[in-house]
């Protein structure tokens, strides 16, 4: 591409860099541009103007804006289809080598587009088209949606894992300004020099705001606009206290003033520019006592036919392209306003040799600084006029002006006149920007005469200043700014001496016309002017939802979508707003307005999600042995954050062979679980027994010292919540356990009841899951190896029943042995300090190796308690089951007054018959294992739906030491059906089973109490 | 067969800490094992509990979020009714017997739970942002200097947080994490990953 190409660009002038020049493609074509370019800035340089397709009717759209409210230049940024980032605004996206970017919303091409022809026949599809179409018949739905969202697209997501990182930060401040314009700076100055810690957050690259839009000769104070600017960034950037975040959006304002940020850290450079070890992106969480918005004002379009052309640029946007990228939107552009700020572009443009063939103004007679001066430089003002067609559909050509009548509201008679020109500069006045402001729950205010929401009453501690809250010309916003600074400072108790608010040229403006929707010539129908361009909705859309009967602004929004697109309704919501109060005859205000939601714009799920994708997802937990478990072929298994070893795979077995060995191990000889993670809660204090005869079912007072009780704790609803063996240490010195799962939530719970119902019992609780490790031995071999290992511990039966605990060394680390099972097989918890865990495991692993010790995962420990019909809370439990439905009933005390969960224990529905309760069950074929959760029925061959369900499967294994499979299951009435048959239901037929007793092996117990 | 080491072992194995070198580290991370801790549980109001413990040389804090004590052992707040005592390494059976018995008769609780969690210490110029990419507290010196201690969470781990001089450069600040045992490495690994931005030195 020649060097000339940029035949658009000025030849001096803009903060752009000259000396850098820039290559990029737009749609596989090449342009340059420079360093300091925007996309949007260096196609206009280059004369692109047409970007897009709109969303609904596939018109041909152009850049609209300069800023974050663009609504048409929504492009994809990168082919690369893991880093592919569609919806990007080009008036935002800074130029780098190699940016490659297209236009979205359009098949084959932008410049001819199959769906193209949706506009010819838009008159077909009015507001509400879809719903109403598309509706019935409801099966056809999914077809329809299918072809819908093809047609709907905006823009492709990536196709592959995002490679880049986020990151996550929280961050404190005294005053958050968000917006670094005059008003941010001048308020972030004053609030810098009070001492406060002061974070300023703006979304463009550069600090500035508006003044990067001014010309050369702008003058603030006594200095240019841009030494004031660089004087202020100067101070700023060499205080301590003060951090600064340009291409930071502020884009959330929650509650108590905490509050979103997103910065584009690496965005601006070329991929294989950016350091590989900043993130992409970080979102800033701040908590900010004070927060300052300054975040300006947008211009509104008018809403005339044709008015979404190419070519069409709002006056202001125009002004920024022509000062600070030194871009003339076109070689003839006129202007078509109705108030004096557009007056400031045409007199620019002017000035820089664009020529100016007419400022069509719907004003009758504009009069002013600004007008007189346009005038003065021989500019033609059609005052009275409006424009009412527009020629050339990729690109403007001309443009069709007529007078309006006195109202306004239609054309009066006579010729129009046509006005060949290749831009259009159009300015409907101004919106200040109050999202941040409404997010944060403040009112709005209507002031009548910009025709504009401003803020009103605050409700977090903020101030507004500039622009957003209405403020008008260079000096006020300045002014506002010290103003709202001193103000914040003041709020923090600090001290600051107010800076003298410079003397800025603003020329008095004089007062806009509202004419919400200008009058065209020819049918409504083929009228096609847009009030929010994103989203395709014309002012006739709006009239014809209220001719339906949406009168609620908010029904209006969502029947036609104003204001839902990407752009957030910035562009259009003022003139919705302005149109339905029109066509209802009501008062702005009473109109209402549609709720500001976060985001302000849009932020990559990347950047929400941070780091957490991935390893950091989840904490994952481990013990002390875990690495010997990994290196000795453990299969781990998920216990809630817990690895836990599920099975340990020896050479070539399945898991099934390796549970059957370890399960006839830990019966034969020796088996050795990891049981450290289960929950373990010191209970001391001298209410430490009644504490517990509250929250177990059983009582607890009569424990001995050194012995063990299982106990159940309820839920106030009497439904089993925990469970574990506590042992009594001392007179007042419980040792509780917990399920591993339950561990947090029941100390939580127990913390709960002492602190709020209780706060007269005298109890501690410390939680000691993690001091201890725990080593788990099973089977008949368990005693005797505990007797080669162990000091200080008298193992005969006598001295150390079951249900007992004894203090001692093993393997000459002092340790806990607890005589209880979950097996009901002998065995032995042994407890030592998580430190010496591993040392342990590996002492009892080599020691054991006599006894043929194995070690077996969670897998096998299911079985082994299942043989026995010993529960586990959460698989035989699930919040609807009472002891008496586990057949428990002798753990629930008759003589304690009261525990948790004794209350319900007596409602009807606890004490029905037929209430589900814990059967075994066993299949026809031993080698046929259920499947858990299986539903079970009465019937071998199922009657027609519904079908009458009677329980459902809990637990089922394959029990090598019964030579047969065995299952737990929650049956009606089940107990009294012992013997029976019933069937569970799977999709293909149905197994027969009969009902036992839940306890398979050694019903008698002789095996653990041994 | 190899001979096993019986000594107690730290909660991160040492190829997960090995020393790193890094000239221009704005973090240093460092396993910090096996200090002693005791979890006391005491009524804030019996004041001749707290002199008993200060005869033991156990300086009992009572403005919230602080730290007492020094280089024996120190104190850090962290509930009107519940303290942590930190030890050097070792010293903690011995504190506890002196205590248990010096509060013999009084609704205590004195919990040994020195392998209950571990210690991780950051230090650097750029420790505090670290730490404040997942840690929502405000980590400014004035508000959280020398001194201080907070119960909070580092990414979504729960951690005891406290702040010490920096052994290496006077005046700075450094941080110990003091977290739950079966945490420690998912911890490292996050902080490790985190301060990849600020060059890492991982002392030995």
């Amino acid at each position: 591409m020649s060097a000339g190409a940029q035949s658009f660009r000025l030849p001096a002038g803009g903060r752009i860099d000259r000396s850098s020049p820039v290559g990029f493609t737009f749609d596989g074509r090449a342009y340059r541009g420079y360093a300091g370019d925007t996309l949007a800035s260096a196609l206009l340089a280059n004369g692109v103007h047409r970007v897009g397709r709109s969303f609904k009717y596939h018109r041909q759209r152009g850049i609209l804006t300069a800023g974050a409210e663009e609504p048409n230049a929504l492009v994809q940024v990168g082919l690369d289809r893991a880093r592919t980032d569609p919806n990007r605004r080009a008036t935002q996206v800074e130029l780098y080598e190699g940016l490659e970017a297209q236009s979205q919303n359009r098949f084959p091409s932008l410049a001819f587009d199959l769906s193209g022809l949706t506009d010819r026949v838009s008159p077909l599809l009015p507001a509400g088209f879809y719903y109403k179409t598309f509706k019935w018949p409801a099966a056809l739905w999914m077809t329809y949606e299918r072809a819908i969202r093809h047609a709907a697209g905006q823009g492709r997501a990536p196709g592959r894992p995002d490679p880049d990182r986020y990151e996550h930060v929280h961050a404190h401040c005294d005053i958050l300004v968000a917006g670094a314009g005059p008003a941010g700076l001048a308020a972030a100055l004053v609030a810098a020099r009070s001492g406060a810690r002061v974070i300023v957050a703006d979304e463009q690259a550069e600090f500035g705001g508006s003044l990067l839009s001014e010309p050369d000769g702008r003058q603030v104070g006594n200095r240019p606009a841009t030494i004031w600017l660089a004087d202020i960034l100067a101070e700023l950037s060499t205080m301590p206290e003060v951090r600064l975040l340009p291409r930071t959006t502020v884009f959330g304002y929650y509650d108590h003033n905490f509050l979103g940020l997103v910065e584009r850290v690496t965005d601006h450079l070329a991929p294989a520019d950016r350091p590989g070890s900043l993130p992409r992106q970080r979102l800033w969480k701040v908590r900010a006592r004070r927060v300052l918005l300054a975040t300006g004002a947008v211009e509104r379009p008018l809403v005339f036919p044709d008015n979404d052309r190419p070519g069409i640029l709002l006056a202001g946007s125009a002004r920024s392209y022509l000062h600070r990228y030194a871009v003339a939107v076109g070689r003839r552009v006129a202007v078509l306003t109705n108030n004096d700020s557009a007056y400031r572009t045409a007199i620019d443009l002017a000035d820089a040799g664009v020529e100016v063939p007419a400022i069509v103004d719907i004003r009758v007679d504009p009069t002013g600084p600004l007008v007189d001066r346009a005038r003065r430089l021989g500019l033609t003002v059609m005052a009275g006029h409006t424009v009412t067609a527009v020629a050339g559909k990729g690109r403007v050509a001309g443009i069709a002006v007529e007078r309006l009548s006195p109202d306004g509201r239609t054309l009066a008679p006579g010729v129009h006149s046509r006005v060949d020109c290749d831009g259009l500069c159009v300015s409907g006045g101004w919106t200040p920007l109050v999202s941040l402001f409404s997010q944060s729950r403040g009112r709005l205010a209507f002031d009548g005469a910009q025709a504009a929401y401003v803020p009103g009453t605050s409700v977090q501690a903020e101030h507004s200043a500039g622009a957003c809250r209405g403020t008008q010309g260079l000096g006020a916003c300045i002014a506002d700014g010290h103003a709202a600074g001193m103000a914040a400072v003041d709020q923090l108790g600090l001290t600051v001496r107010r800076p003298a608010d410079p003397a800025v040229d603003d020329p008095e403006e004089g007062p806009a016309r509202r004419l919400w929707s200008l009058p065209g010539k020819g049918s409504s129908g083929r009228r096609k002017a847009f009030v929010d361009y994103q989203s395709d909705v014309m002012d006739k859309d709006l009239k014809l939802a209220l001719r339906e009967g949406y009168r609620a602004i908010e029904h209006v929004k969502r029947y036609t979508t104003a204001g839902m697109g990407v752009d957030q309704g910035k562009i259009g919501n003022m003139n919705v707003l302005g149109i339905v109060a029109e066509a209802t005859g009501a008062p702005i205000p009473e109109v209402g307005v549609t709720t500001f939601r976060p985001p302000y714009s849009g932020v990559a799920m990347g950047t929400l999600a941070g780091r957490a994708p991935g390893r950091f997802l989840a904490p994952v937990r481990t013990t002390p042995m875990h690495d010997w478990h990994a290196a000795n072929g453990a299969v781990f298994e998920n216990v809630g954050q817990w690895k836990r070893p599920w099975y340990y795979r020896r050479g070539g077995e399945t898991m099934r062979e390796a549970v059957n060995r370890e399960v006839a191990a830990a019966r034969a000889s020796l088996g050795m679980l990891d049981a450290t993670t289960l929950g373990k809660i010191d209970v001391r204090g001298p209410d430490a027994a009644e504490f517990l005869n509250r929250v177990y079912t059983n009582a607890w007072s009569k424990l001995g010292v050194g012995r063990c009780r299982y106990g159940l704790m309820l839920g106030e609803d009497g439904m089993i919540k925990d469970d574990g063996v506590t042992t009594r240490l001392a007179e007042d010195h419980f040792h509780m356990t917990t399920t591993t799962g339950g561990a947090a939530a029941v100390l939580a719970w127990l913390e709960f009841w002492l602190q709020t119902e209780w706060p007269d019992l005298k109890v501690f609780l410390t939680s000691v899951t993690e001091q201890w490790a725990v080593i788990s031995l099973c089977g008949p071999s368990s005693r005797q190896l505990l007797w080669e290992i162990s000091d200080g511990i008298d193992l005969s039966a006598e001295a150390f029943p079951h249900m007992a605990m004894r203090e001692g060394r093993v393997a000459d680390i002092p340790a806990r042995v607890f005589r209880i099972s979950f097996t009901g097989e002998l065995s032995y918890e042994v407890n030592v300090p998580a430190a010496y865990g591993a040392a342990a495991w590996e002492a009892i692993w080599t020691r054991g190796r006599a006894f043929d010790v194995t070690p077996y995962g969670t897998e096998a420990m299911h079985v082994l308690r299942a043989e026995k019909g010993f529960i586990i809370v959460g698989q035989e439990t699930d919040g609807t089951v009472t002891p008496g439905d586990l057949g428990m009933d002798w753990i629930v005390s008759k003589q304690k007054p009261d525990f948790i969960g004794r209350r319900s224990l007596f409602r009807a529905d606890t004490v029905r018959e037929d209430r589900k309760q814990l059967v075994g069950l066993l299949t026809e074929s031993p080698v046929e294992v259920l499947e858990e959760g299986a539903q079970i029925i009465e019937e071998e061959v199922p009657p027609a739906p519904p079908v009458a369900m009677v329980g459902h499967v809990t637990s089922a294994y394959h029990s090598p030491n019964l030579g047969r499979s065995i299952a737990l299951a929650l049956v009606k009435g089940g107990r009294a059906r012992e013997g029976q048959k019933l069937y569970v239901s799977m999709p293909d037929r149905t197994i027969p089973v009969t009902i036992t007793s839940p306890v398979f092996y050694d019903p008698e117990g002789a095996r653990q109490n041994g | 067969m190899a001979e096993i080491d019986m000594r107690r072992r730290a909660a991160l194995p040492a190829d997960v800490v090995k020393p790193v070198a890094c000239d221009t580290a704005g973090i240093r991370l460092k396993q910090v094992p096996h200090l002693g801790k005791i979890n006391l549980r005491l009524d804030a109001g019996d004041g001749t509990a707290a002199q008993a413990l200060a005869d033991l040389g156990v300086a009992l804090p009572t403005q919230a979020n602080t730290v007492a004590g020094g280089a024996g052992s120190r104190t850090l707040w962290l509930g009107p009714d519940e303290w942590l005592i930190v030890t050097p390494p070792g010293g903690e059976a011995a504190l506890l017997a002196q205590a248990t018995q010096a509060l013999a008769g009084r609704h205590i609780a004195l919990t040994d739970v020195t392998d209950n969690a571990t210690t991780i210490g950051v230090a650097g110029p750029q420790a505090a942002s670290l730490l404040a990419k997942g840690c929502p507290l405000d980590l400014h010196p004035a508000v959280f200097g020398l001194g201080r201690v907070a119960q909070s969470l580092i990414g979504s781990v729960d951690m005891i947080l406290e702040c010490t001089p920096d052994a290496l450069t006077p005046g700075e600040r450094a941080f110990l994490l003091h977290v739950r045992r079966s945490f420690a490495r998912h911890v490292w690994d996050w902080l490790v990953d985190g301060a990849r931005e600020y060059g890492l030195t991982v002392e030995g």
